[in-house]
């Protein structure tokens, strides 16, 4: 058994809705595994978003912890933890709209300090292999299709070189030959570049691909071996 | 707000990501003060004259009128124009304006151009930052 990379501990999240509380993950504990692709299932509203966000420290849960390699995530910092450890990818791709593609994937280089005296042409081939030719590259994000963006934002996750990569919805705006393209970008970062994918989705075609799929049931998360099964009763 | 949210997700700092606004907004505020400090006294000028020859024009308008009026009613009258107001006075009336921008001038202007660029940059920048990441994110979008 592989050692967890990423780990819920004991994890409560809410908020509160017209005074009421409402907790989106109680007490959740759920750990993930380099080289293994995940998909996070289940209704809208169930808090998918939102454990990828607590993955992502881009939010802290108000009781337990978020561990990375064994230790907690506030302890490493959560500025150097997102800078570092860990990469992500959003449905309407956040990237820079002011820059060119190549631009967007050596900025995320400059920021964890990766790849120094060969950014650019890393980037380049970055972007080159995940689809995207030498013109392309060089042009702004705005003028790129959502498929050929949503690779950019990948190239950017890929570019700070961390162990977990983590995309919320990231077909969500994507044809079908498009999203099955990406999906197969995932399994590829799990199986031959020992990632960490964890991707939190609607879509059935994803679910069907990913190793483990974990669905949402009262606020925590159950892992399902079987894929087809976990979409079915999640959805 | 936007750009904010991604580059704290993406692991930047927040006193990075300001002074990056900071320099971003100093280097637009020297080019935009250098050619102020030139072409300032010029336009100052242009528009001093430009004032000075409508005030004139509209004195001696007056003036015309009022002479016109007191060829009638008698001087006294007159006097009570704004021309006859600058004889009564003993006013000496402009005919040219010189601006000068001295160096003191241009230090103060830059000091306090300085002080409302950082407050205008701190201020609504840290007033976002004290959201999480996912807060703004969701709020700028």
């Amino acid at each position: 058994m592989m050692e967890a990379v990423l780990e819920f501990d004991d994890v409560t999240f809410g908020y509160s809705n017209g005074g009421q509380r409402v907790d989106v993950l109680k007490n959740a504990s759920v750990s993930f595994e380099k080289g293994v692709f995940y998909t996070i299932v289940g209704p809208s509203g169930s808090g998918k978003t939102t454990s990828l966000a607590l993955a992502g420290a881009l939010d802290v849960p108000q009781k337990g912890r978020v561990l990375f390699g064994g230790q907690d995530i506030k302890k490493i910092g959560l500025t150097r933890y997102r800078r570092e450890n860990v990469s992500l990818i959003f449905q309407n791709y956040n990237l820079i709209n002011y820059m060119t593609a190549l631009e967007n994937v050596i900025m995320a280089m400059e920021l964890s300090g990766s790849y120094k005296g060969e950014r650019k042409q890393r980037a380049l081939k970055l972007l080159n292999d995940l689809g995207l030719k030498e013109n392309e590259a060089k042009r702004n994000v705005m003028q790129l299709s959502g498929g050929q963006q949503q690779r950019v934002a990948i190239a950017r996750a890929l570019a700070g070189n961390t162990e977990v990569i983590l995309a919320d919805e990231p077909t969500g705006n994507l044809d079908m030959r498009t999203a099955r393209e990406i999906v197969e970008i995932f399994k590829e970062l799990a199986h031959v570049y020992n990632k960490c994918v964890v991707v939190v989705s609607h879509s059935h075609e994803v679910a069907e691909e990913a190793d483990v799929v974990y669905r949402f049931e009262d606020g925590s998360l159950k892992k399902v071996s079987d894929s087809e099964s976990a979409y079915s009763n999640a959805v | 707000m936007y750009e904010t949210g991604v580059l704290l997700s993406m692991g930047e700092g927040k006193v990075k990501i300001i002074t990056q606004y900071l320099a971003e907004v100093l280097v637009v505020a020297v080019v935009a003060f250098g050619l102020s400090v030139f072409s300032g006294k010029f336009i100052a000028q242009g528009v001093g004259d430009m004032l000075l020859e409508r005030e004139i024009q509209v004195v001696q308008d007056q003036g015309d009128s009022n002479i016109a009026a007191g060829a009638g009613r008698g001087f006294s009258q007159m006097q009570g124009g704004r021309f006859g107001r600058l004889f009564e006075r003993n006013y000496q009336p402009i005919d040219s304006l010189s601006i000068q921008v001295t160096g003191a001038e241009v230090e103060q202007m830059s000091a306090a151009g300085l002080l409302i660029l950082i407050a205008g940059t701190i201020l609504p920048a840290g007033t976002v930052m004290r959201y999480k990441p996912n807060a703004i994110l969701t709020k700028a979008l």
